[in-house]
């Protein structure tokens, strides 16, 4: 196997333990808050960003997001690392949001209404969502483009 | 291409967002308890709960609701039930059905405030409260409160603690 091969190796399989990995890990944090959305509501609204009436369609609509992006991940799909990055996007965002008005949320991230809400705490989840949006979207910008296309065929 | 590519992608980004929108919106439809549109707040729901406390009708337990000392060991042998103690603290320390939860009328707000968790853990839970014997209203106004709160099945036994201990049938003391 020649240098170049051994690194189109390593990146595949790179590739495919992020894919594992990160769309497990949505798949996890949907599955967990699908079943208990006003919690999810909850803490939506403990950001104090969105106004009342996005609230509710939010918490609703999330979970089963978070679920079908991950499998898209999971399956390889384009769109899933897209729709991944973008959502880690905004999570992010939305943590930065609160980190800077020094308000201590409940993220939600997994549901429950776990360890009571730290800025310390809240720091090393958006270090987490960071690390999700950055592996998330260098998969999505590896797969676009037909450079790609003619190295798979 | 590229710039093809991310249009299309895009597109089914927004696609897939609303697509979670419209199973979120149908998954909630079919909950026993939807949540509310638009949300209310945590400060919001408790109050709406006062509130229904407070306006309840006062005697919404019927006959239909009392059940007899047959049925009450049963549902206590089987420990299936979540079995309510409406006297006063002291009462309720000197010997009370084994399990039995004290929700007072006396303090029901204090006590409700310790048992709500456990209570609101499952809702549709069967309930059965009871308090000194024959005679005494305290069981029928705690259980007219549980059903002012939302829980769908609550009992009155009858009998209360005097036929229970009369039965010579297992108290508990703490």
């Amino acid at each position: 196997m020649n240098p170049r091969e051994r690194t189109a190796a390593l990146y595949r399989w790179a590739e495919l333990a992020i894919r594992l990995v990160v769309g497990g890990v949505f798949v996890y944090a949907g599955a967990v808050k699908i079943t208990n959305p006003l919690q999810l509501a909850d803490s939506i609204w403990s950001f104090q960003i969105l106004p009342r009436p996005l609230v509710t369609p939010l918490a609703l609509a999330l979970p089963p997001f978070e679920i079908l992006a991950g499998a898209m991940l999971v399956a390889g799909w384009r769109v899933g690392a897209l729709a991944v990055a973008v959502a880690t996007a905004i999570f992010s965002a939305a943590f930065a949001s609160t980190l800077a008005r020094g308000i201590a949320v409940d993220c939600g991230c997994f549901g429950g209404a776990g360890a009571p809400a730290t800025l310390a705490g809240n720091l090393l989840e958006l270090a987490r969502d960071l690390a999700i949006l950055a592996a998330a979207a260098a998969l999505y910008v590896g797969r676009l483009g037909p450079r790609k296309e003619r190295r798979d065929a | 291409m590229r710039y093809a590519q991310c249009a299309g992608d895009a597109a089914a980004l927004a696609a897939l967002a609303a697509f979670s929108l419209a199973v979120g919106l149908a998954i909630n439809h079919f909950r026993v308890e939807p949540v509310p549109m638009p949300y209310q707040t945590q400060e919001q729901r408790l109050a709406a709960q006062l509130e229904r406390l407070i306006h309840a009708p006062a005697f919404q337990v019927t006959p239909a609701n009392f059940i007899g000392l047959g049925q009450f060991r049963a549902i206590v042998n089987s420990g299936s039930a979540v079995i309510i103690d409406a006297r006063a603290e002291p009462f309720y320390h000197d010997g009370h059905v084994p399990g039995a939860l004290n929700l007072s009328r006396e303090d029901f707000a204090r006590d409700y405030r310790r048992l709500g968790s456990v209570l609101a853990k499952d809702r549709g839970k069967q309930i059965v409260v009871y308090c000194s014997g024959q005679d005494c209203h305290d069981s029928r106004m705690v259980a007219s409160a549980l059903l002012s709160l939302g829980f769908q099945r609550v009992e009155v036994f009858t009998g209360g603690f005097e036929a229970w201990s009369r039965a010579g049938m297992p108290v508990s003391r703490k």
